[in-house]
């Protein structure tokens, strides 16, 4: 009975801790300095990229084996709000949504609707390039082709 | 004793599941992009010694050729009255990328004017430098043509090179 008391208390200590350590971030900072982002830069001669939208022009098929095919490179930069460096975090993708006329790759891995692993162990504090290839079959026929990478990290 | 272990160890687990919690954030990069058709040409085989078989150029030599002698590799020789033929074959093979195409236009032009005395032919037409001659305009994509070859010399034709090149323009239908 004694340790059921210990054991209430504790996680009644604990719970009045974290709410009040809440209440304390709500009262002097709003953002969260453990919080982390996401943000892509483009490393190569890219045509048109805003943070969110990568256009990656035309594609032609030049290789007999293979569809048309364009890589690009972007830089995946890991960043904690608060501005402090060091650690690591795990970095995601998947198709958010794909019009289904393309093949896209994130360093040779093909993505689809579930989330894979890009790299488990990304810096926090720096860009990483990572190489997003689009290969068009030769089947398909000539258009646009349009695809959203979803990416999420989350730190170790 | 025992008890009081386990409320220790509760203890540690709320602990540990607060400092474990990790930040996330997520971001959505759109790609988009514009395909454009294509096909591509390779010659695939000729007479002669090749290289660059199975791009688009290639190089056939034949080496020195004349009426009593061999026929350079690939080839065969016909001795005619007053001239003698060199026949083989040229295999070329169009293939098509994202296109509706079923099928397509193939014509050869030479790459200069042949020397005097000698004739190229392709398919049993003769090639010219100043205009396109077609050789099918039915082809079938990733299939490979083969289309006959001839260069007649003439007897009375000058001992020289006769060097030249065959120019072939795949057009989608």
């Amino acid at each position: 009975m004694r340790s059921i008391v210990a054991i209430t208390l504790l996680t009644a200590l604990l719970s009045s801790e974290a709410n009040a350590a809440t209440r304390r971030r709500a009262a002097s900072a709003p953002v969260d300095p453990d919080a982390i982002t996401i943000s892509f830069t483009p490393t190569d001669g890219i045509r048109t990229m805003t943070w969110t939208a990568l256009d990656v022009g035309t594609l032609a098929r030049r290789e007999r084996a293979r569809g048309a095919r364009v890589v690009r490179n972007v830089a995946v930069g890991v960043d904690r709000v608060s501005g402090v460096t060091g650690g690591t975090a795990t970095l995601r993708a998947h198709l958010q949504f794909s019009d289904g006329r393309a093949i896209v790759r994130i360093d040779g891995i093909t993505l689809g609707a579930a989330q894979i692993v890009i790299d488990p162990h990304a810096p926090i504090g720096s860009a990483i390039v990572h190489h997003i290839e689009i290969e068009v079959p030769a089947s398909v026929p000539a258009g646009e082709v349009a695809s959203a990478i979803r990416w999420e990290v989350s730190t170790n | 004793m025992k008890k009081m272990m386990m409320g220790g160890l509760v203890l540690v687990a709320l602990v540990g599941t607060n400092a474990a919690q990790a930040a996330t954030s997520s971001g959505t990069l759109t790609v988009t992009g514009t395909v454009e058709s294509s096909i591509s040409l390779t010659v695939e085989s000729a007479g002669g010694t090749t290289s660059g078989t199975g791009t688009a150029a290639a190089t056939s030599a034949l080496g020195s050729i004349s009426k009593y002698g061999s026929a350079p590799t690939g080839f065969t020789l016909a001795k005619g009255a007053s001239d003698w033929t060199l026949s083989s074959t040229v295999g070329v093979n169009v293939e098509k990328a994202n296109l509706t195409s079923t099928d397509y236009t193939l014509t050869a032009q030479l790459g200069s004017a042949p020397a005097t005395g000698i004739v190229w032919k392709l398919n049993g037409s003769t090639l010219s430098d100043s205009a396109a001659t077609t050789l099918t305009s039915t082809g079938t994509y990733a299939s490979t043509g083969s289309y006959s070859w001839d260069i007649v010399v003439a007897d009375s034709a000058a001992a020289a090179a006769i060097d030249n090149a065959i120019n072939f323009t795949a057009t989608s239908n």
